[in-house]
């Protein structure tokens, strides 16, 4: 369990600013303490994970919230990508879009992802949903020894 | 005695000229019923008859009277010497008729010929002769099987045991050979001869060469199979190239076109089968001046065009010209009908040669342009249908392209304008004005309305998307299952619900159930002060012919079959269900409106909700094929369609939706036992 003193790194792959926005003020006055990275696309998340590019010094992420539908490469193929790479298989990834399609949430869970949420529509819930993400995977799961 | 002896002679002359007689008999008689000239038969035959008999006579009665007196002798001589001048003038008669039928049965147009005892030719005409190409001195003498094939001679030797038997053999078909090793098809009837005493002496033969008429069988038989294999297919393509390809092969042509009509009148060459060397017409322009636009109103007429040399049809000199420039010398031109249409022509070119159109031919080539023509009609009512199915499964995709655009699209950008209201609403309620904090109340219940719309608009379209196969679905368990979703508002109102035994009917029992949750659920909520009171309904029905749709005017005739099927007990076609309640009712002019999507009778504060619910049942319903309707007068107790006392409350209303009944299903609801 990371302790309080560790920074926990969260991968936020989203491509809509308002739902960034809305993400960092669900995490802000946590006594958690978190970084959130921000990618908008598929292919940056990949090089995030890689350390290509402008992503050269960039930290291994403890969680990934990943939106399913990306623009360049969606949620799709990066969650694929992420769960055939040795290296990155073991991240938690949080599937959280907006589609409450069923083949959409299907296809998630049979491409391993850790859980699908639906954006609530409700402000209020979302901040709740995100602080749950959080209590969840940072306070009760024990995660792989990073 | 001298008399007698003379008489004797007379009477051994006389037996010596009806022996020749006999043999002339022999000789010519054999084809005889085959020649054509029956008049002049006929006349033989009698000829022949009555000489014979008359000295038959003479010879008897001289037999029989030796001993009779002079005077009656001389009489007989004067008699046998009338008798013999007149045998005399019978025989050069005969001699007469003999050369004329030798003629005739040389001439005659089939084949005849006589063998012996064993089966050596005796004589044989010229007819078969030449349809064998042999010499008369070639085959005298022959065995009759050295002409005959060999795989038809074990046939006939027991076509001869046979004609031993019944003394003849009628039209039987076997293969002779020419001299050049050809074999010639021939049908054939043989009449055994034979002696005073019934013994076999050999047989004669009619022949007939079937080369033709077995040629034109076998076309006949192709062309069935043609018009088969086209009928097989229901592309245009494949059934045009079978219809080429085929015909070209059954009639032996050079080159076999279709050409269709276009609109206008003009045209172009869709098909075509043409023999390697010969120039391809399909694909070239054919911009024809000189093709005269009446022989389209003559094709359409159904007129056929038998061509055996294009240089000699009349045709204008430019036409005949163009029709040189594809090396055609010969053709048949035959309609395509579609649906008393002329959709186009079957044409086949002759390019070798000029070529004399055999009439079967002709026959075959009209009888698969029929074939084509219906072949075609089926084709294009199957095109139809694929372009409505296709159409369909198009507006299907595109309602579901719909429902996920609602399910992400729309909503992406509505969470934001909620959320971010929200947002405002928390970080800036009461530091702007009193007026600011009522606006975002007013955007956010906007907003949250609308994301409700799409939500409902989402399950609308879900009847379809997600719908199950259908199953034999007990509505006892599905009323059950909407009783439990509902079981808080139902606690909270105080709900009395009851039900009749309700039968298994055919369907989707997750939608059924969402029929009964959302017909309930309303009941529910449309209620008066007083405790709401439930009861749903079944009663099996007689729908006659269309299913009725939910106007005042059909429920009458409902009602009608309703009573006929009670008292005949018919039947039933389909299940009548209805929920009736106690509650606001709903006012007459709108009983139609409240199926439509979106459609509310009442403000959101007073009775809350998107007014999707009625929709979603009425195409659920629809989906089952039965119908829905409301009713709100109340109705009379001697109505069939009282269900129970709570329907005939003041006010209320009952909602009646039908479902289909399969004689399975009805037998299940028959043999239950009510338990209410």
């Amino acid at each position: 369990m990371p302790t309080n003193s560790r920074t926990i790194e969260i991968l936020l792959v989203e491509d809509n600013p308002g739902d960034v926005n809305l993400t960092r003020i669900a995490l802000a006055d946590r006594e958690i303490n978190v970084n959130l990275s921000v990618v908008t696309d598929g292919v940056e998340a990949m090089n995030f994970l890689h350390r290509q590019g402008e992503y050269l010094h960039a930290i291994h992420p403890d969680l990934i919230l990943l939106d399913w539908n990306l623009p360049r490469k969606d949620g799709r193929e990066v969650l694929i990508e992420i769960k055939a790479d040795e290296r990155f298989r073991r991240i938690p990834i949080v599937v959280l879009t907006t589609s409450e399609a069923e083949e959409d949430i299907l296809k998630a869970y049979n491409l391993h992802a850790n859980c699908y949420i639906t954006k609530p529509v409700d402000f209020n819930k979302f901040v709740e949903i995100i602080q749950s993400i959080e209590d969840f995977w940072f306070k009760i799961v024990k995660l792989p020894p990073g | 005695m001298i008399i007698a002896d003379r008489s004797i002679q007379q009477i051994a002359a006389n037996n010596r000229a009806l022996d020749r007689i006999h043999d002339v008999v022999m000789k010519i008689d054999s084809p005889s019923e085959r020649i054509r000239d029956r008049a002049k038969l006929a006349e033989y035959d009698q000829l022949q008859v009555d000489s014979i008999q008359s000295l038959e006579d003479t010879k008897n009665a001289i037999i029989f009277s030796g001993l009779l007196d002079f005077l009656f002798l001389v009489f007989l001589y004067g008699l046998i010497n009338w008798d013999l001048t007149k045998k005399q003038q019978v025989e050069s008669t005969l001699l007469s008729s003999v050369a004329e039928f030798e003629e005739l049965y040389h001439s005659a147009p089939c084949g005849y010929h006589s063998v012996d005892l064993a089966g050596k030719i005796i004589k044989i005409n010229r007819t078969e002769l030449q349809m064998l190409g042999y010499l008369e001195a070639e085959v005298i003498g022959k065995n009759i099987t050295d002409l005959i094939a060999p795989e038809s001679i074990k046939p006939m030797q027991q076509n001869c045991l046979a004609l031993k038997a019944l003394g003849s053999i009628h039209d039987i078909e076997f293969q002779m050979v020419r001299k050049d090793g050809r074999i010639v098809p021939v049908n054939a009837t043989v009449v055994s001869v034979n002696d005073a005493n019934g013994n076999y002496l050999g047989s004669r033969a009619t022949v007939i060469d079937i080369s033709d008429r077995l040629k034109s069988r076998k076309q006949a038989k192709l062309s069935r199979e043609i018009a088969q294999k086209i009928r097989q297919s229901l592309q245009l393509d494949e059934i045009l190239q079978t219809a080429v390809a085929e015909i070209q092969k059954l009639l032996e042509v050079d080159r076999v076109l279709i050409f269709r009509f276009e609109r206008d009148g003009s045209g172009k060459v869709v098909q075509e089968k043409v023999l390697a060397g010969y120039p391809v017409v399909m694909g070239s322009k054919i911009i024809d001046p000189c093709f005269d636009l009446s022989y389209h109103d003559r094709y359409s007429q159904g007129r056929i065009y038998n061509i055996a040399d294009i240089t000699q049809a009349g045709f204008a000199p430019c036409y005949v010209e163009f029709l040189q420039h594809f090396d055609v010398k010969a053709s048949v031109i035959v309609p395509i009908q579609l649906q008393d249409r002329l959709w186009g022509l079957l044409i086949v070119h002759h390019c070798q040669s000029p070529r004399i159109w055999q009439l079967q031919e002709v026959a075959a080539m009209s009888q698969i342009s029929t074939q084509i023509g219906i072949a075609l009609a089926q084709a294009q009512l199957l095109e139809q249908e694929q372009l409505q199915r296709q159409e369909l499964a198009r507006s299907n995709a595109e309602l579901e392209q719909f429902a996920h655009i609602a399910s992400h699209d729309l909503q992406e950008p509505l969470r934001m304008v909620i959320s971010y209201l929200q947002l405002l609403e928390r970080r800036y309620r009461g530091k702007l004005d009193r007026d600011a904090d009522e606006f975002i109340d007013y955007a956010i219940d906007g907003a949250v309305r609308m994301q409700t719309l799409i939500q409902a608009l989402l399950s609308y379209a879900r009847v379809s998307s997600r719908k199950q196969p259908f199953k034999a679905v007990n509505c006892e368990r599905v009323f059950q299952d909407a009783i439990s979703n509902l079981y808080v508002a139902i606690r909270e109102s105080g709900a009395i619900i009851s039900h009749d035994p309700l039968p298994v009917v055919w369907g989707d029992a997750t939608q059924l159930t969402q029929v009964f949750q959302n017909l309930i659920g309303n009941a529910l909520k449309f209620r008066q002060a007083a405790a709401p009171k439930i009861h749903v309904s079944v009663q099996p029905i007689s729908i006659s012919n269309d299913p009725p749709h939910p106007t005042p005017a059909t429920q009458l005739t409902i009602d009608l079959n309703l009573a006929s099927t009670t008292e005949t007990n018919e039947p039933p076609t389909a299940w009548c269900f209805a929920i009736a309640d106690n509650g606001i009712g709903i006012e007459p002019q709108y009983l139609d409106r409240i199926f439509a999507i979106f459609q509310r009778l009442h403000t959101r504060v007073n009775y809350p909700g998107t007014g999707i619910g009625l929709a979603i049942c009425k195409k659920i319903v629809e989906r089952h094929g039965g119908t829905i309707w409301v009713e709100s007068t109340p109705i009379e107790s001697d109505s069939m369609l009282s269900p129970s006392p709570v329907a005939q409350s003041p006010d209320g209303s009952v909602f009646y939706f039908t479902i289909p009944a399969t004689g399975s299903t009805f037998t299940q609801y028959a043999n239950k036992q009510p338990h209410d």
